[in-house]
């Protein structure tokens, strides 16, 4: 019993954050303190007239849709040849592929930052955003796809093949039905952490900015703020429906595969 | 190639693995190479030097930030590890087990929502106006706002504390899982009480799942220079706010590039230390 | 019997692992043939190697007349039933059943799948999701999507084994019925001797990569080539012999059982020196109860232990100059009692169910 009430209040303290986002965002005063002062959507308002918001907003999208594209990518052929092969240096291979999990995100930021700019010389764009992304976002992938993969048993395919199916029709009709909630909800997280990221995105960020970037900017100045709770209140229910949709998703793939949930993402 | 097991699984991870060498190791070696280097006005100048290194280990501040940043990953990585214990184990033993992913998920949500708004709500929870101060004054616990908790070193561990929470609760989470529930009936069968049972069966099993969430908080908390940033105040600042420094203001990259050389051994040193010592657990298992 | 499989010379390596031996085979047309063997033998490579799972490093594997080499599982006329069953989650039955069909228009689905389940017993289970079926009706469904592709060969993996102990019985019966409603060759993979012997017209007795004795089932209980084969199929009494050839046969002087004379074909195998062994089955021992008269040989001794079950009791009796007790088998008919441990008994033997081996064979 009073595990549960200290579990209860350990989520209290969890959420406290981001309980406070909608009741500053609708709050009538460019403060962001207590006591409120009424009600008003004017700082939502605000946001649409905001050009460079906008720009930062494409920005960020862009450069999130690439990230959970390509990450996913790499993160299936990670996770099948983990699940299905037994080839040399196994254990060395998958630990290194996930070894940004554990990678301070500023190392990763200035050792590609170095790379860029001093060693090819190259200018920054989103695309050394996305560069980045895609490397910290597949430990993530795969660790979903994982899974998804793993409860897959391997005479499935076999099956398939056995009745007649080439090596790659197999897959396709058989692996990639069976593992497509675990795809998209690995999609999904990949981009939710593209779109929050801002550790590497403010080192390698070119002359436009992401929006986390942007939103740093706006921190600084105390008259902006109301809108930042505004657009953090977007962000956090647009972050909610995607992880609710990837978390579906992720449960029915079990239930699919007939196997019994053990549990979160990762 | 094709035609084995191995050579198919190789390559199939090939996309993967040359990814990762290409922007991981890679940067990595440059990374290192650059921290022999020196920063020449507008120029890096590439003879082999160890003058960065040099210039690390004199001047007091770098080495008072190192401590600084591996005292409150320290810190952090305690209080984070210990709160989180308790839920983990609350989803494991307490929560029926259809229920257990949902409780999974509504700790992780957080954790997934805009990491620099978290961060500046803290600085609006702990503030001088903040909710913790007023909400005391209020009550009449306290007649002026406390100011121990914004602008230093606590409200750095706070904040981080609260950042890393899932990456505590769920490698343990697992291990706990894992914990063949006979054992316990065995041992409470021997003579043992519950909480002897406790400290003599679950928590030696768990310890795997306790090492792993030392490590994933203790290691990136490191890399952060976002909460120090905004909630350490000048007293908070901690070694990646140098880096920082270095990388964008300061135009001195070699030297940034050491010091992150530094920040990365020091923190793999300690981590591989810390492995070491809980050897005896971490066998056969894991 | 016009043969279907050829196998010649066939080895397989993992790495340094040396998985088959110089498999020499050949398997008929419309044969029901067992791969019987403990774990680790084999018997799942031979089949992979024959459904086209795995390439063999060394030999030929033939269908039909046809090199296989180079040829993929899914160009083969063979069709597998999986261990695991591997019934696609995502599909329904019916779906499972047709999958095959897939790249064979000129067949009608919905008759084809219709025909297929009713042969399997799973008539009007068409809709049924997939992972809503029971251990065995998901084994009737990789049996119907199998069948369906009209194979030459129908490979069986360990396909009993997921079951409970009455199911398994109901389905090697099943089984047997199917095989020669169909007619096609059947090839099982199993470990359990018993559910090789009553479904095979033949098996191969397979032990670390090598076919040990290949022989229908009959043969294989009553003359076993080796002490292994006879060990790994039933059980075995085996006493040490002294061996002199004779005029058509062998003089033998057995340990307990004293001097008696058995012919050649009682030994499976030829007989070199004067090291043998004779195996003796517990039920062709009898024990001579009170009462009792009989003409066959007899030999005293003292009951070790008594295992009662219901329809049978197994005794171990020790008799003189043998140093394991004998088992026996005897069937509980009315009458007869159960005798207690230590009561001394008669052991009523038949020279001609014994079995000759070579000791250094």
């Amino acid at each position: 019993m009073s595990l549960r009430v200290y579990t209860i209040i350990y989520l209290i303290f969890l959420y406290a954050p981001i309980a406070l986002l909608p009741i500053f965002a609708f709050n009538d005063a460019t403060i962001i303190a207590f006591p409120l002062s009424g009600g008003t959507t004017k700082w939502f308002a605000e946001m649409w007239t905001t050009k460079a918001l906008h720009t930062a907003v494409q920005n960020s999208l862009f450069i999130a849709v690439m990230t959970s594209l390509l990450s996913t990518l790499l993160g299936i052929c990670a996770a099948r040849a983990g699940a299905m092969y037994r080839f040399p240096m196994k254990a060395g291979i998958m630990g290194f592929i996930m070894l940004p999990l554990v990678l301070p995100e500023i190392i990763v930021a200035v050792s590609l930052l170095i790379v860029v700019v001093q060693i090819l010389d190259l200018g920054l764009s989103n695309w050394t955003i996305i560069a980045a992304h895609v490397l910290i976002c597949t430990p993530f992938s795969i660790a979903i796809l994982n899974g998804a993969f793993q409860n897959l048993d391997p005479s499935m395919e076999e099956a398939a093949m056995d009745l007649g199916e080439s090596r790659f029709s197999a897959f396709r009709l058989v692996t990639l039905p069976l593992v497509m909630p675990g795809i998209i909800a690995s999609m999904l997280i990949a981009f939710t952490i593209s779109l929050d990221e801002f550790i590497i995105a403010f080192f390698l960020s070119g002359s436009s900015p992401t929006m986390p970037v942007y939103i740093w900017g706006l921190l600084r100045f105390p008259q902006s703020l109301p809108v930042v709770m505004a657009l953090g209140t977007i962000l956090v229910a647009l972050s909610i429906i995607l992880l609710s949709i990837a978390e579906i998703l992720r449960r029915r793939g079990m239930a699919r595969a007939g196997v019994t949930d053990k549990g979160g993402f990762l | 190639m094709t035609s084995t097991e191995g050579g198919r699984g190789l390559l199939m991870v090939s996309p993967p693995l040359i990814y990762a060498l290409a922007l991981l190791a890679v940067p990595l070696g440059a990374i290192l190479l650059f921290s022999f280097w020196t920063q020449d006005f507008m120029a890096v100048d590439t003879t082999f030097t160890l003058n960065n290194y040099r210039e690390i280990a004199e001047k007091p501040i770098y080495w008072a930030l190192l401590k600084r940043s591996l005292f409150v990953a320290g810190c952090v990585t305690v209080v984070t590890v210990i709160l989180a214990f308790p839920v983990a184990y609350f989803v494991s033993f307490h929560v029926r087990a259809d229920r257990k992913s949902l409780w999974l998920f509504l700790i992780t949500i957080p954790f997934w929502t805009s990491y620099l708004i978290r961060v500046f709500l803290w600085k609006v929870i702990l503030g001088y106006n903040g909710v913790v101060n007023t909400g005391l004054i209020n009550i009449g616990l306290i007649e002026e706002p406390l100011t121990f908790i914004l602008y230093n070193v606590n409200a750095v561990i706070i904040t981080l504390a609260h950042a890393f929470a899932p990456f505590a609760i769920l490698p343990i989470f697992v291990a706990l899982e894992k914990i063949d529930r006979s054992l316990l009936e065995a041992a409470q069968d021997l003579g043992e009480s519950r909480a002897m049972t406790f400290f003599r069966v679950t928590l030696p099993l768990a310890m795997p799942g306790v090492v792993a969430a030392v490590l994933i908080v203790f290691i990136p908390t490191i890399g952060d220079y976002v909460t120090p940033e905004l909630m350490g105040g000048a007293g908070g600042k901690l070694i990646a706010n140098m880096i920082q420094t270095q990388f964008l203001a300061l135009n001195n990259a070699p030297l940034g590039a050491a010091l992150a050389i530094v920040a990365m051994v020091s923190v793999s040193a300690i981590s591989l230390a810390f492995v070491l010592l809980n050897r005896r657990w971490l066998k056969g298992r894991s | 019997m016009k043969p279907l499989i050829t196998l010649e010379g066939v080895n397989k390596y993992y790495g340094d692992y040396h998985a088959l031996r110089d498999i020499d085979l050949t398997i008929g047309e419309g044969e029901f043939f067992s791969l019987l063997g403990p774990s680790g033998c084999g018997k799942t490579t031979l089949l992979r190697t024959i459904a086209g799972f795995e390439t063999v490093s060394d030999g030929l594997v033939a269908i039909g007349g046809k090199d296989m080499a180079g040829v993929p599982a899914n160009l083969r006329p063979t069709n597998m039933v999986f261990q695991s069953y591997a019934i696609f989650p995502h599909l329904s039955v019916a779906e499972n059943v047709a999958f095959g069909l897939r790249k064979r228009p000129d067949i009608d689905k919905r008759t084809a799948v219709t025909e297929a389940l009713s042969m399997v017993g799973l008539a009007g289970y068409e809709k049924r999701a997939a992972h809503a079926l029971s251990g065995g009706q998901r084994q009737r469904v990789a049996l119907a999507r199998a069948l369906i592709l009209k194979p030459k060969v129908l490979l069986l993996d360990e396909p009993l084994s997921a079951l409970d102990k009455k199911m398994r019985e109901q389905m090697q019966v099943e089984l047997i019925k199917l095989q020669r409603h169909v007619g096609i060759t059947f090839i099982l993979v199993t470990h359990d001797q018993e559910e090789a012997l009553v479904m095979s017209d033949r098996i191969a007795v397979m032990f670390e990569g090598r076919i040990g004795q290949l022989a229908d089932a009959e043969t294989l209980y009553r003359r076993p080539r080796n002490r292994q084969v006879a060990e790994f199929i039933g059980k075995m009494n085996f006493l040490e012999a002294d061996v002199q050839p004779a005029a058509e046969g062998y003089d033998l002087r057995v340990a307990g059982l004293g001097a008696v004379s058995v012919a050649a074909a009682q030994a499976p195998e030829p007989v070199h020196g004067s090291a043998g062994v004779v195996g003796l089955r517990p039920e062709t021992l009898n024990l001579l109860f009170d009462g009792e008269t009989t003409k066959q040989m007899l030999v005293d001794g003292q009951v070790d232990e008594v295992v009662y079950y219901g329809d049978m009791t197994y005794y171990d009796v020790r008799i003189q100059g043998v140093e394991k007790p004998l088992n026996i088998a005897m069937k509980n008919v009315i009458g007869r009692p159960v005798l207690d441990v230590g009561a001394p008994t008669r052991v009523v033997w038949d020279p001609r169910a014994l079995v000759l081996f070579d000791r250094n064979g």
